[in-house]
This record gives C-alpha cells, sequence and structure tokens, in this order.
C-alpha cells in the first residue's frame, strides 16, 4: 500500500489537472471549426457559419451570421475554382483575371501583391467595390494546389473590413486542397 | 569531595591489580613491597586529608567516603526526577488526562494524514468537475441564420448582339443567253448573350466542430 499510495496520489492529481483543461469557460474568439468537403479544407471561426453558395464556380463559403443584410452576410470569404480552361499558370490566370477588372467599373484597387503561403508562392488583390450595393472591401488571395487555382475572396464593409483581418488569416493559412 | 572519592577506588583498583600481578608471578616480592608501600601512603594521605576536609566543614559527621559518593549520586537522582516533574507540570497541562491513555505513535498520523489528503483531492476533484460542467457550452455547429454568399473574384460575363449574314447563290444556265442569277438574302439575327448566373447548387458541406484554443493563427 505504501508503494502504490504515491502513484495513485500522482496519477489523481493528473486526472484533476486533465479534466480541468477540459472545461473551462475560455473565449469562444480562440476556439475554430473545421470545414471539410471534398478535396476542401480549412478553419473558420466558431461564431460565423457555412452559407450556401452562389458564386461563379464556388466551392465553399462561411459567413458572419450577425453581418446578414437581406439574407446575405456582409462579412464572408468564398472560394472559388478557377475555370483554367487555358491551362494558364498561376501568374498568368491572376493577371489575365485583372486586366479589365478596374477598367470603368467602379472597382478601386486598393493593393496587391504576393507572398509565401505554406511554401507556395500566392497572390493577392485588394480592392474596393459596391457591386453588392453596400461598399465593401475585397481581399481576393490566388494560390494554386496541383493543377487547380482557388481564390480565397473575404470581404466585408470598408468599416469591418481590418477588425476581421484575424479571422481572413486564420481561413486563409488553414486552407488546404487536394 | 568527589575528587578523593575517586581516588581512593583509583588506589583500591590498583592494589587489586598489585595483588592479581604478584599471585601469577607477573612482579616480583621486591616490586611487589615497594608499589604497596606507595599505595598505602597515597591512601593515608587521602584518608588525612578527608578527616581534615570533616573537621572543618561538617562538625560530628564521621562517615566514610563511600557514604558520601552514594549521597551524591543519591541528589543527582533526586534532582533528576524533580527536573522532570517540573518539565512534565510546566508542559503538560493536564497529565492526569494522558495517564493510562495509549499515546498514539508517530506510524499512527501519517496514516491519517495521508488518508485525509487523498479525501481531499477526490473530494476537489468531485467538486471541480460538477462546477466545470454547469458552465460548459457546447458549440454550435451551424449558424441559425440562413445566409447566401454570390460575391465572386472573378469579373462578370457582358451581354452583346451579334448580325449573321447569309447569301443564297443561283445559277441559270440556256442555250442563247447565260445568265448567272445571283440572289442575296440579308437575315439579321439578334443574338443576346446573357450574364450566365448558375442555380444555386445544393451544398452539403461537412462541418466539424474542434474546441481547439488557436492563439493567433493569422
Amino acid at each position: 500500500m505504501r508503494k502504490i499510495l504515491p502513484l495513485i496520489l500522482v496519477v489523481t492529481i493528473f486526472m484533476v489537472v486533465l479534466v480541468s483543461g477540459c472545461i473551462t469557460n475560455e473565449e469562444k474568439e480562440n476556439n475554430s471549426n473545421n470545414y471539410t468537403q471534398g478535396d476542401i479544407f480549412f478553419q473558420y471561426p466558431t461564431s460565423w457559419g457555412v452559407a450556401e453558395v452562389n458564386s461563379t464556380d464556388g466551392v465553399a463559403a462561411v459567413g458572419d451570421p450577425e453581418t446578414v443584410i437581406n439574407g446575405k452576410p456582409t462579412t464572408s470569404v468564398v472560394i472559388q475554382k478557377y475555370n483554367n480552361t487555358n491551362n494558364y499558370n498561376l501568374q498568368t490566370a491572376y493577371s489575365q483575371n485583372y486586366a479589365s477588372y478596374f477598367n470603368n467599373t467602379g472597382r478601386v484597387k486598393v493593393s496587391e501583391g504576393n507572398f509565401t503561403l505554406n511554401n507556395a508562392k500566392v497572390y493577392e488583390m485588394v480592392y474596393t467595390s459596391s457591386d453588392s450595393g453596400i461598399k465593401k472591401k475585397y481581399r481576393a488571395v490566388w494560390l494554386q494546389k496541383g493543377q487547380n487555382i482557388y481564390v480565397i475572396l473575404a470581404s466585408a464593409k470598408v468599416e469591418d473590413y481590418d477588425a476581421q483581418q484575424s479571422n481572413f488569416d486564420m481561413i486563409i493559412n488553414s486552407f488546404q486542397a487536394s | 569531595m568527589i575528587k578523593i572519592v575517586s581516588d581512593g577506588k583509583k588506589l583500591n583498583k590498583e592494589l587489586e591489580e598489585l595483588e592479581t600481578d604478584y599471585s601469577k608471578g607477573n612482579i616480583s616480592k621486591k616490586e611487589y613491597f615497594a608499589h604497596k608501600r606507595d599505595i598505602g601512603q597515597k591512601m593515608e594521605t587521602l584518608r588525612v586529608a578527608d578527616h581534615v576536609r570533616r573537621m572543618q566543614g561538617r562538625l560530628g559527621s564521621e562517615r566514610s567516603l563511600d557514604y558520601w559518593s552514594d549521597q551524591e549520586q543519591e541528589k543527582k537522582k533526586l534532582a533528576d526526577e524533580a527536573e522532570k516533574e517540573e518539565m512534565l507540570r510546566q508542559y503538560i497541562t493536564n497529565p492526569d488526562s494522558i495517564k493510562g491513555k495509549e499515546i498514539p505513535s508517530r506510524e499512527w498520523f501519517g496514516k491519517r494524514a495521508k488518508i485525509g489528503l487523498l479525501a481531499f483531492i477526490a473530494l476537489a476533484f468531485i467538486v471541480g468537475t460538477s462546477m466545470g460542467s454547469m458552465f460548459i457550452t457546447e458549440p454550435s455547429e451551424t449558424a441559425s441564420v440562413a445566409m447566401l454568399v454570390n460575391d465572386s473574384a472573378f469579373p462578370p460575363v457582358t451581354a452583346n448582339n451579334t448580325t449573321t449574314v447569309t447569301s443564297n447563290t443561283t445559277t441559270t444556265t440556256d442555250n442563247t443567253n447565260t445568265a448567272t442569277n445571283t440572289q442575296t438574302t440579308t437575315t439579321s439575327t439578334p443574338t443576346t448573350t446573357t450574364t450566365t448566373t448558375t442555380q444555386p447548387t445544393s451544398n452539403t458541406p461537412t462541418s466539424t466542430n474542434t474546441p481547439t484554443s488557436t492563439n493567433g493563427t493569422g
């Protein structure tokens, strides 16, 4: 009994700590939900929900239900698959898409650039537009997974855009496609 | 006084050892008598000194040296016992309460403490689990509000009108005259291409909730 007693004590303390870690009232902003459909996977904030996709070649969409106006969330992220019938590479597809995107369309380019995400080069375009009837700011990230080119389009009202960057980053950084 | 007693005992012991050595033949007769004489002189000196001290400090006391040594030891013993009683009286307020009772050993105390500690930990575990389960809230899997997203990163396809021109050619030949009649008809067919809008597709996503703590993944 004397030899087992310290072991029982250690196991009991371990169980107490283990259970305490599982039942915590931590802020939900630090948690995430997983989205998995087909060959697409990404994480999104727990306060958001999955939305119905009505975008051209859209494969997935999530949005903040707190920002819904007329059934459409003003803060949302949609994943679109580029229709690469001409077998463009990523840079060509990106350039072709925006060749006349801002010409007499009411859209205003804010910035563009490229960076490395998961050891791959991706292209980013930031612009504002009122196509949806509300002036919103958009962040389009173009990336290539295998033979497919995906566009992650994150958008929010201009005044909400900066505050949503961490949520957009969560989705973009966790995006995976097979 | 104690020194005289110890010297006396020492001399007696030396005398006994001398007697033993002589009886065994370890020393000669001459050495035996010489040592004996020395010891006798010392003992006589001690006896005289003791007598003088007695005459100086203890009138009417004609006891032996051994008597006084025993008295000293007796006094020591009594002093120790008195000290013990004093400590008992001072530090144990109610000594009668422990008399006749069996005082628990150290080992028993340790066992009780361990059981108490285990019981406390088990109680803390149960209370903590119960309180935690009261505060836990399950995350919702899907949004309660229906949402539709139609934003697109691709430019929309614009509408245009096209005119198609068709021509019919008829050739007639005879013996006298050769004439070629060509009739050309022009038809205009307006073709309108509108921006295609795909019908809403029903997606059935699979959303799994993982209450993992991610700190600033962005």
